[in-house]
């Protein structure tokens, strides 16, 4: 095995608020290999993205990381802010949700493109403008249409989002971070999207850490997945070992909730497109979650046990050297899809 | 952007001959007749006829606006009551004593608000934001006038630094001259600076928390790189606009603060003028003023078609 390239053990995000704390990601034990590709699924507010962004070291100011995060054998949490920024962009890089406000509305999209390069590799205005030039063609915005001094407001949200690829592989990264890349875009977009994506990841041999709430594209995107619920993994493995089993009733409401899960179900004969499971309640707040399993309340489920402890991520198979664990009392035995 | 400009070039000449048409309007209005108050109260009325010809009074409202505008759009605007000299060769000197005063006021403004502005707005809740910002706060509150006299009292009178009054003149050399504006500059720029300040630091506040300072950041810019050049150039766009609005505050700071440094400037011969019932001088500097406020707010919606592109290019 390889050495991983990303790994936290036990790592911790902690919120402090007036005189309280309160941890917004809890026990996180994840490791990422050199060219793998993780999904990471969970509703909003689940600390999907406050994971991303420790690893980043862009963590809203009252939030500090605890336990162990590194990367490329590098303690991240005891790197100082310059080193911390010699990282960004260079070894790892992050595409943002939102295209319409992640890019500089005053700032041409070849400066902006440029940027990292002259920042992180010295290069000379012209020659990381080049570079820029070469980037937009590989994320299929070539020119004489698409010039380096357009601004982003004379481009679509798609073709944004191509800008902030391109941003984001300037440096050619070791790491990936794509948080939400396709969640504010129109569904055909959507789908050219993830096909550059996949192609560059591909192409480029670096890793990517993929966070999404849909199941769709994590299905088709990823190689492993972690499903966080309320600050925890609460089930993790090979995609499709997870796909296929759902140990979690979390993992499976969520299937059951999503569009993508629905149309895998198998269909009765005679009847029609079986309506979708929203899961019943909300994800409990930071700083009301619950001293045992927190998915309890919503669980269809639960035992009185749940409501004695917070279950640890026990194992429950081994599929080609990863391991499929799950965050559950009772883990739900019976395949899902066929 | 040729459209841009050519429409607001329209724009800046309707609104000037507005300007002159109220001015010349308020002047009509105003109690007083120039020709008694010349000849005095006591001047036989044949004389004050006389002279109502020889200055076109006798003549209606209309033709008397036309015979003005048309002159002052050549730059004849007209003979000064009280000194009986042209208006034009009164402003000459005198513009080379304003015009320095209000650049010079405007930079330090400009320059002391982007400072304290930008270091607040990056030190936020920290105590160099609280320290600067009270200290703004007070600025904001200082009339120019009594800043003006703190500032003879102490650099003038006690440290001799700079001259408590009266202007060298430019003929002895730019320093000679830029010499007596000096302490004139701050007491005139230093409490806009406040007001502008914090303009400028909520103006910055506001884009770090914008996403793409977070994406700046991921880049690897460091904190103050993404302030400087992500956050600062979007946050000039609000800044921009408040200088344009001070301008005229400024003009209207030169009037007093020449009178306090007694500089002969245009502001203190607007101050006489009025004082001596100088009708046509007050109008004609009146819309001069006008038209130079009018005019840099032009300036500053070039300016805006250069800091934000959204404005000067459109969209595809």
């Amino acid at each position: 095995m390889t050495k991983p390239l990303l790994r936290m053990t036990g790592m911790s995000v902690e919120l402090t608020a007036g005189t309280s704390q309160v941890d917004i990601v809890c026990d996180i034990d994840l490791e990422l290999k050199r060219g793998e590709r993780l999904g990471i699924v969970g509703e909003s507010g689940s600390g999907k993205s406050m994971t991303a962004l420790a690893v980043m070291g862009l963590l809203p100011q009252r939030m500090r990381v605890r336990g162990e995060l590194s990367f490329d054998g590098r303690n991240l949490a005891g790197l100082s802010e310059a080193d911390y920024c010699d990282y960004r962009g260079r070894r790892m890089a992050m595409i943002f949700q939102e295209p319409m406000t992640a890019l500089n509305p005053v700032k041409s999209i070849g400066a902006q493109i440029a940027e990292g390069r002259r920042l992180h590799l010295g290069e000379t205005r012209a020659d990381a403008e080049k570079r820029a030039r070469a980037l937009l063609d590989r994320v299929g915005l070539p020119a004489p249409r698409f010039d380096l001094d357009l601004y982003p407001h004379q481009l679509s949200g798609g073709q944004r989002q191509r800008v902030m690829i391109a941003m984001a592989i300037a440096c050619e990264p070791d790491l990936l971070i794509a948080d939400e890349p396709t969640t504010a875009l129109d569904v055909t977009v959507q789908a050219q999207i993830l096909d550059l994506l996949d192609e560059l990841v591909e192409d480029t041999g670096t890793a990517l850490m993929l966070i999404t709430h849909d199941l769709g594209v994590v299905s088709e995107m990823t190689d492993r997945i972690a499903v966080m619920y309320a600050g925890r993994i609460i089930e993790t493995g090979r995609t499709d070992d997870v796909f296929a089993r759902m140990a979690h009733p979390y993992a499976r409401g969520l299937f059951a909730a999503s569009p993508h899960g629905a149309a895998l179900a198998p269909r009765q004969a005679g009847e029609g497109r079986p309506r979708l499971n929203a899961i019943p309640g909300i994800v409990p707040d930071p700083f009301g979650r619950p001293p045992h399993c927190s998915f309890a309340e919503r669980c269809a489920y639960v035992q009185p046990d749940c409501r004695r402890a917070i279950p640890a991520l026990d194992l429950i198979n081994t599929d080609e050297n990863v391991e499929h664990r799950a965050a559950c009392f009772h883990p739900r035995e019976r395949m899902v899809a066929p | 952007m040729i459209s841009f400009i050519g429409g607001r070039l329209v724009s800046l000449v309707l609104t000037t001959l507005v300007a002159s048409v109220i001015v010349f309007l308020l002047m009509q209005v105003l109690p007083g007749d120039p020709a008694v108050l010349m000849l005095g109260m006591n001047a036989d009325p044949d004389a004050i006829a006389a002279l109502h010809r020889q200055l076109g009074l006798d003549q209606p409202i209309w033709i008397r606006y036309l015979h003005w505008i048309g002159g002052f759009v050549v730059g004849d605007f007209g003979m000064s009551l009280t000194y009986s000299v042209p208006i034009r060769d009164l402003l000459g000197p005198r513009i080379l004593v304003t015009l320095p005063l209000a650049l010079l006021s405007m930079a330090i403004s400009v320059v002391v608000a982007i400072a304290i502005g930008v270091y607040a707005a990056a030190n936020r809740g920290k105590a160099g934001d609280t320290v600067v910002m009270g200290i703004a706060q007070v600025g904001v509150a200082i009339p120019n006038f009594w800043l003006a006299l703190l500032f003879i009292l102490l650099f003038a009178l006690k440290l001799a630094w700079f001259p408590a009054s009266g202007f060298a003149g430019w003929d002895g050399g730019i320093w000679n001259g830029l010499h007596s504006l000096i302490l004139p500059a701050f007491a005139l720029g230093l409490p806009l600076a406040a007001i502008l300040g914090r303009v400028t630091r909520s103006a910055v506040i506001e884009t770090l928390g914008e996403d793409f300072i977070r994406t700046a950041r991921a880049k690897g810019l460091s904190r103050s790189g993404a302030l400087w050049t992500h956050a600062v150039p979007n946050a000039l766009i609000p800044v921009v606009t408040i200088i344009g609005l001070q301008f005229s505050f400024l003009l209207a700071g030169t009037i007093i603060i020449e009178n306090v440094f007694n500089l002969p400037g245009i502001g203190r011969l607007v101050f006489q003028a009025i004082a001596q019932r100088d009708l046509v001088t007050v109008q004609t500097l009146v819309t001069l003023l006008a038209a130079s406020v009018i005019t840099i707010n032009f300036l500053v919606d070039l300016v805006y078609g250069y800091l934000d592109p959204r404005l000067s290019r459109g969209g595809h």
